[in-house]
């Protein structure tokens, strides 16, 4: 497949879910799906800097939402860009209760933030094979 | 009324080291060097049209902290009618130190030396802006 997988997650400073949304996203662009995934930054894609709305839109886009409010699916989509699927971290933290990450953490996860964040990301891999052996079929 | 916060805007941009510079500089700003003076702006909040964000950027100033010369927060910020009262680049501060941070994913020490760096900057841009609105409110009085 031609196609890449921008892996847009919230960039929010305010809670720890941005903070485990980053990492997922990280986890899967550097370890789990290197070469087939990317990022860029969202505040570019809201100002349209270098065209990177034109990558998105000729790309898979795969959103990891930190909190119910929404807001990097909000961007995406305020900049025209519809995302391939959405992923969101206190969504998934409710089938995981146990890993309740300390509010206090966002410059640094501490455990249970990072092993959520793994959780997502093997979630985002899984999703990528799947789109990956759709179009192999 | 005379309210002593700032704002501050990171652009927490993910693509690069320096995005990842921002949110940690900002944090110790908010947490550890002016807890009680400024307050984060959270930018997707910002940008997905949250009222308290907004309304905050409006009345209160903000310090910008872009991660590079692209100035992405800065342009979010002033075109939704925001008061930026300053920007501090990551990309300048590089240039004037030589320290620099080498992964996105986590900060090395030279990294967590360089977001040292420029959240102290930010903390004097607020004890500059701070002292401005003091000076402002005894003229008004």
């Amino acid at each position: 497949m031609d196609k890449k997988f921008v892996v847009l997650p919230c960039s929010g400073v305010g809670k720890t879910y941005g903070s485990i949304a980053r990492e997922a996203a990280y986890r899967v662009i550097e370890k789990l799906k290197p070469g087939v995934t990317l990022t860029v930054c969202l505040p570019r894609l809201i100002v349209n800097d270098g065209d990177v709305r034109q990558l998105v839109k000729d790309n898979l886009c795969i959103v990891i939402d930190g909190c119910p409010s929404k807001c990097a699916s909000f961007a995406v989509e305020s900049a025209g860009c519809k995302p391939t699927v959405v992923f969101e971290v206190t969504k998934l933290l409710r089938e995981h209760r146990n890993l309740k990450p300390d509010r206090a953490s966002v410059i640094e996860l501490d455990e249970n933030g990072r092993k959520l964040a793994e959780i997502i990301a093997e979630k985002v891999s899984r999703e990528v094979d799947k789109v990956l052996n759709s179009e192999e079929a | 009324m005379f309210i002593p916060m700032v704002g501050i805007v990171a652009c927490g941009g993910e693509e690069v080291p320096e995005g990842v510079v921002t949110r940690i500089a900002a944090r110790i700003v908010i947490e550890k060097l002016r807890p009680t003076q400024t307050m984060v702006i959270c930018l997707p909040l910002y940008i997905s049209g949250k009222e308290d964000e907004r309304a905050f950027v409006r009345r209160q100033p903000t310090i910008i902290v872009d991660g590079c010369d692209k100035g992405c927060a800065e342009k979010i910020i002033k075109m939704n009618g925001g008061r930026v009262a300053a920007v501090v680049k990551v990309s300048d501060i590089v240039k004037e130190c030589g320290l620099k941070a080498k992964s996105r994913k986590a900060l090395d020490e030279e990294g967590e030396k360089l977001a040292r760096k420029i959240a102290e900057k930010i903390a004097g841009e607020v004890d500059r802006i701070i002292g401005e609105m003091k000076d402002q409110t005894v003229r008004d009085s």
